[in-house]
């Protein structure tokens, strides 16, 4: 009753209505701007797995590749040279050490063991030559190649595993022979260390330009990334100062509200 | 009780005192839209700085690409100086019967494979005046032709040493054999005209470095520029705020007096 005089006029009520519209939207943005830096933080985090990523595939395959150049040339000057049989073993042996080390290091990487998880890869089905036998494979003409579907990762660790055995039945049977196409070629244990060589050799060269590939998708992917954190850091910025202007907002129109009210009749508290 | 007397001490207080309230909620009212005015000016700002930045950042990225082809052209043109020269030791030494048509074709086969990529990175570079200078359209063509010849050559090989099983002597036989057709003067053309094909990558990366430096050196210029002018604009913004509320003031004082 004794505040008659002194009630707030509908403009008045506007500006309360305002400075509480603005507040809220003070937090909306605020929260839009806390969830925008937990996704700056995560994409960051991906940029920062991405590129070590693809450094680390792009050094892989380089290895991969500098590796398998000098296979080739050293098995090409041990085919075209009359070396003795010991020192074709001894060199043969060494690429068959570095091959195994090799490709154990590069399949020790998580990344790459969950980068070609899904992979598979087409190959020569030795399992298969093997359960011939000796005698199945002394076949006139040799017997049939077949190929096989593998999992990526598995073959890897089987070319390892192969030349592994490889060298047991090397250690075992050191004057180990067979025949084969009917008795035509005679195979001895450097015969048999050049063709796993070889082997490991023409797979080391898909893998190198597996991880090539690899490098590239990274390098696509880190592309995205950092557009979204682009995006994301502008939005945020924008985002935050909205807030502060909204609050800024609402703090004008308390400080309105507070004007009016002074110009009010001084009759309000009697 | 006692709340609503100190209450009523304030409000009466404030009342006695309504004049300087006014002067000071106007002012606080000017300095609330100087600052409104100031978030405006840096919304706007820091959208070009952000811009900018992600143009840096995306520069920087290219600068890894280009150090990468710098080295990785260098070290294959090295690759290919130390093949030719391992081949003058082997050439002539009677326990090594390496043909030179096979070496030299070994030695070939790898370098199409590098320059295609260093050619999809340079076509997705765009940059349509180095192309032009280090003419990467002929370069490749000239390395599709290289490519075509040696899988040509690897597939008559692979279809041989298919059709039958054979001895370490019987491969590389059918391997001299199958090369000896082609004259050296060619294989070693291809040779050639990939060391030269290589250079001229390298060329176009370092060119390219270049202009990436220069990119990132006026776009540094250009982020310390646009923060300077962020600044100033605040600081402007602020005192216009300022001298429109001092003329508003005075206006009102002279309607008061």
């Amino acid at each position: 009753m004794r505040r008659e005089s002194g009630k707030l006029s509908s403009f008045n009520w506007k500006l309360v209505l305002m400075a509480g519209i603005f507040q809220i939207l003070t937090l909306i943005f605020d929260q839009i701007v806390i969830q925008y830096e937990e996704k700056n933080r995560e994409f960051n985090f991906n940029l920062l797995s991405e590129t070590e990523q693809r450094s680390a595939y792009i050094t892989m395959a380089s290895r991969v590749g500098n590796f398998s150049s000098s296979f080739d040339d050293i098995n090409q000057i041990i085919i075209g040279s009359n070396f003795t049989k010991d020192k074709t073993k001894y060199l043969f042996y060494t690429i068959l050490f570095d091959q195994t080390r090799l490709i154990q290091d590069i399949f020790r990487d998580r990344s790459v063991i969950r980068k070609f998880s899904n992979k598979t890869i087409k190959a020569e089905n030795l399992e298969r030559l093997e359960s011939l036998g000796l005698d199945g494979l002394n076949k006139k003409g040799g017997p049939e190649i077949t190929y096989e579907t593998y999992d990526y990762v598995s073959f890897y660790f089987k070319l390892v595993q192969r030349s592994f055995d490889l060298t047991d039945i090397i250690e075992n049977e050191p004057t180990f022979t067979a025949e084969l196409d009917a008795g035509r070629i005679k195979v001895d244990v450097n015969y048999l260390l050049q063709i796993q060589t070889e082997f490991n050799t023409n797979y080391l060269h898909v893998l190198n330009s597996d991880l090539i590939d690899a490098s590239r998708s990274s390098e696509k992917k880190i592309d995205d990334i950092n557009n979204n954190i682009a995006s994301i850091q502008s939005n945020k910025q924008i985002m935050l100062l909205s807030g502060v202007a909204f609050q800024l907002l609402s703090l004008l129109c308390l400080l309105i509200l507070f004007r009016n009210i002074l110009s009010l009749t001084k009759t309000v508290i009697k | 009780m006692l709340k609503s007397l100190l209450i009523k001490n304030i409000l009466l207080s404030t009342f006695t005192n309504n004049k300087k309230l006014r002067f000071i909620s106007t002012l606080a009212i000017y300095l609330v839209i100087a600052a409104l005015f100031a978030s405006a000016t840096s919304i706007y700002f820091e959208y070009k700085l952000s811009k900018y930045k992600n143009e840096l950042l995306k520069l920087e990225l290219k600068e890894f690409k280009i150090q990468e082809w710098l080295t990785d052209s260098t070290e294959l043109g090295h690759h290919l100086k130390k093949g030719k020269f391992n081949f003058i030791i082997i050439e002539g030494n009677p326990n090594l019967d390496i043909k030179k048509n096979t070496f030299y074709f070994n030695l070939l086969l790898n370098y199409p494979l590098v320059i295609d990529l260093a050619i999809d990175d340079i076509e997705n570079i765009n940059n349509q005046y180095l192309s032009n200078k280090f003419k990467i359209n002929k370069i490749k063509n000239e390395n599709k032709n290289i490519n075509n010849f040696l899988d040509l050559k690897l597939d008559q090989y692979s279809e041989d040493i298919a059709s039958k099983m054979m001895t370490n002597l019987e491969y590389k036989n059918k391997e001299d054999e199958l090369l000896s057709s082609v004259p050296f003067k060619k294989i070693k053309e291809m040779l050639d005209q990939s060391e030269y094909n290589l250079l001229q990558i390298n060329l176009f990366f370092q060119e390219y470095n270049n202009i990436v430096d220069k990119k990132k050196d006026d776009l540094k210029k250009l982020i310390v520029e646009t923060t300077k002018n962020s600044t100033d604009a605040i600081f402007y913004a602020f005192f216009l705020q300022l001298f429109i509320f001092s003329i508003v003031q005075i206006f009102e004082l002279k309607e008061l007096s």
